[in-house]
């Protein structure tokens, strides 16, 4: 454990006082822990992409970036709510540190890419060319391998025991962005603490060793940053969404149409570090020549006869179980009630989201695969990368349109 | 014992098969090419689930098939490996020689 103990710290350590830079005002420390984690989390892992795998060589480069950034004085404020959510994730904690990632897809793909790196100490190109087992996904993007690689260079070994705790330390950084967005949308410390609660469960995702709870870390972040006007950051952390599963290439695209239909076509530009981020990437498993099945060979044949005979994917949509039918019905109720404000106010969010919903609807009409395969396996975890950014928007739309009840009770 | 159940839980319709690729691993070095053989003679029946969670257990080493998703054997990848771990079954293979044999499989490394 003290190898991952000294990771999140080295994290904090670096991504704090960059965040820091980085973000709109007010730069203050303490509700910016969430966003640092993320960003720190990614600084950690880019130093594997370019320097060698030593221990002493990447700590020595981490605590020089945070030195180098840690030139202003703060003056933190303590906020003792959040301390609460990061304790309700106390059983989480002991869910996902309670063995090594079971998932098949952590032992075929994530995992997999991770130790067989740490095993040549770099990033073995060759490995992901010759892959034979198409699981291996040679084109996914490598933050979350790297992210395990960095832990197993400060331990000098691999052991993946507690690997768990790093999808802990998304799923907190994810909930402390949420509370302070709650904050800053509500300025009630009762309903932010409120809301960061009831999303823990969308951050705490089950699939311990797999990339998704990183990626909705990441996404929802950016999104919840990129709504407020958070543009550089939000960028970033869209940037880095995008480094850690292919989505979050669509999910630039999706977030730019976002802000080009709220008519922030000026932030429209200011997105450009999202596109810069995940550059290195796609430039490299070009130049390795890496295959991308959606993208493989006749890719426009596959979408036509998908959309011409769509009775397969409707039945395969309709038979995955997504769970949780109560929140689905809340979901549904509390979008009608607050429907007209989530139009107004919430036009970014919702474009954004249904765009994405639309591009992976475009997956499964372009995969090679066979379609009730295919969305049999993803259809839950794709569905909970958009889920958090919309409930949030839903529950402070509720309770916006509350207040205004509350305020004004011959209008409602 | 919550614990031992999740580590086993990956392998688990295969009994046996992840103490089998650990002993492997043990007896091989990384760049071994490993052949895996199993009695099952479709991809889809057996096949699959064994040389996936192989993967793992075995990284540094090459970990090839000797069956295909089509159900076709890889007579391609017996020629490249130099190892053969065998799940609850003997294969004779010329040019091979059992250097261990366990209660779940055997390792057989290339003598010619």
């Amino acid at each position: 454990m003290i190898a991952e103990a000294c990771f999140i710290a080295l994290a904090l350590a670096v991504g704090l006082p960059l965040t820091l830079r980085l973000s709109a005002p007010p730069r203050e420390p303490v509700p910016r822990v969430g966003e640092g984690v993320l960003l720190g989390i990614a600084i950690c892992t880019a130093t594997l992409a370019i320097l060698p795998w030593s221990r002493w060589i990447v700590i020595a480069t981490i605590l020089l970036i945070a030195a180098i950034a840690w030139k202003r004085v703060f003056t933190p404020r303590p906020r003792y709510d959040a301390l609460l959510i990061l304790a309700l994730l106390l059983g989480y904690a002991l869910y996902a540190m309670l063995a090594p990632p079971p998932e098949y897809d952590y032992l075929t793909n994530w995992g997999f890419k991770a130790k067989a790196f740490f095993e040549i100490r770099g990033i073995d190109w060759q490995f992901l060319g010759r892959s034979i087992d198409r699981n291996v996904h040679p084109d996914y993007p490598l933050l979350l391998p790297l992210t395990y690689d960095f832990i197993a260079i400060l331990r000098n070994g691999w052991n993946d025991a507690h690997l768990g705790i790093v999808h802990v330390a998304f799923a907190a950084a994810l909930l402390l962005v949420i509370h302070e967005t709650a904050w800053d949308d509500t300025r009630s410390r009762i309903v932010a603490l409120f809301i960061a609660i009831a999303l823990i469960p969308f951050a705490a995702t089950p699939w311990i060793g797999l990339a998704e709870g990183p990626f909705i870390a990441y996404a929802t972040a950016a999104l919840l940053l990129i709504r407020r006007g958070d543009l550089t950051l939000g960028a970033i952390l869209l940037g880095l969404a995008a480094s850690t599963k292919n989505e979050g290439l669509t999910l630039i695209a999706a977030a730019a149409i976002g802000l080009f239909c709220t008519g922030r076509k000026r932030d429209v530009v200011r997105l450009w570090p999202a596109v810069l981020i995940p550059l290195p990437w796609l430039i490299a498993r070009s130049l390795h020549q890496l295959p991308t099945d959606i993208a493989a060979g006749g890719v426009v044949a596959r979408v036509v006869e998908h959309a011409l005979h769509p009775a397969p994917l409707f039945a395969a949509l309709s038979s995955v179980s997504l769970g949780k039918p109560l929140y689905w019905i809340a979901l549904a109720i509390g979008i009608a009630i607050a429907s007209r404000t989530l139009v107004t106010r919430e036009r970014f969010i919702l474009v954004a989201l249904f765009v994405q919903f639309a591009c992976y609807l475009g997956a499964y009409l372009a995969t090679p695969f066979d379609v009730a395969w295919h969305v049999t396996w993803s259809w839950e975890r794709l569905v909970a990368h958009l889920t958090p950014a919309l409930t949030y928007v839903v529950l402070v739309q509720l309770v916006a349109r509350m207040s205004t009840a509350q305020t004004h009770p011959t209008r409602s | 014992m919550l614990a031992a159940r999740e580590v086993a839980l990956p392998y688990q319709k295969l009994p046996g098969s992840r103490e089998l690729m650990l002993q492997v691993r043990a007896l091989t070095k990384p760049g071994d090419v490993i052949a895996i053989a199993a009695p099952f003679p479709k991809w889809d029946q057996g096949y699959a689930y064994l040389y996936t969670r192989a993967l793992y257990p075995l990284t540094g080493r090459e970990v090839l098939p000797l069956l295909d998703d089509h159900d076709r054997p890889r007579a391609d990848n017996l020629a490249r490996a130099n190892v053969i771990a065998a799940y609850r079954c003997e294969p004779r293979v010329p040019g091979f020689a059992i250097v261990w044999h366990g209660r779940d499989g055997m390792l057989m490394r290339r003598i010619r």
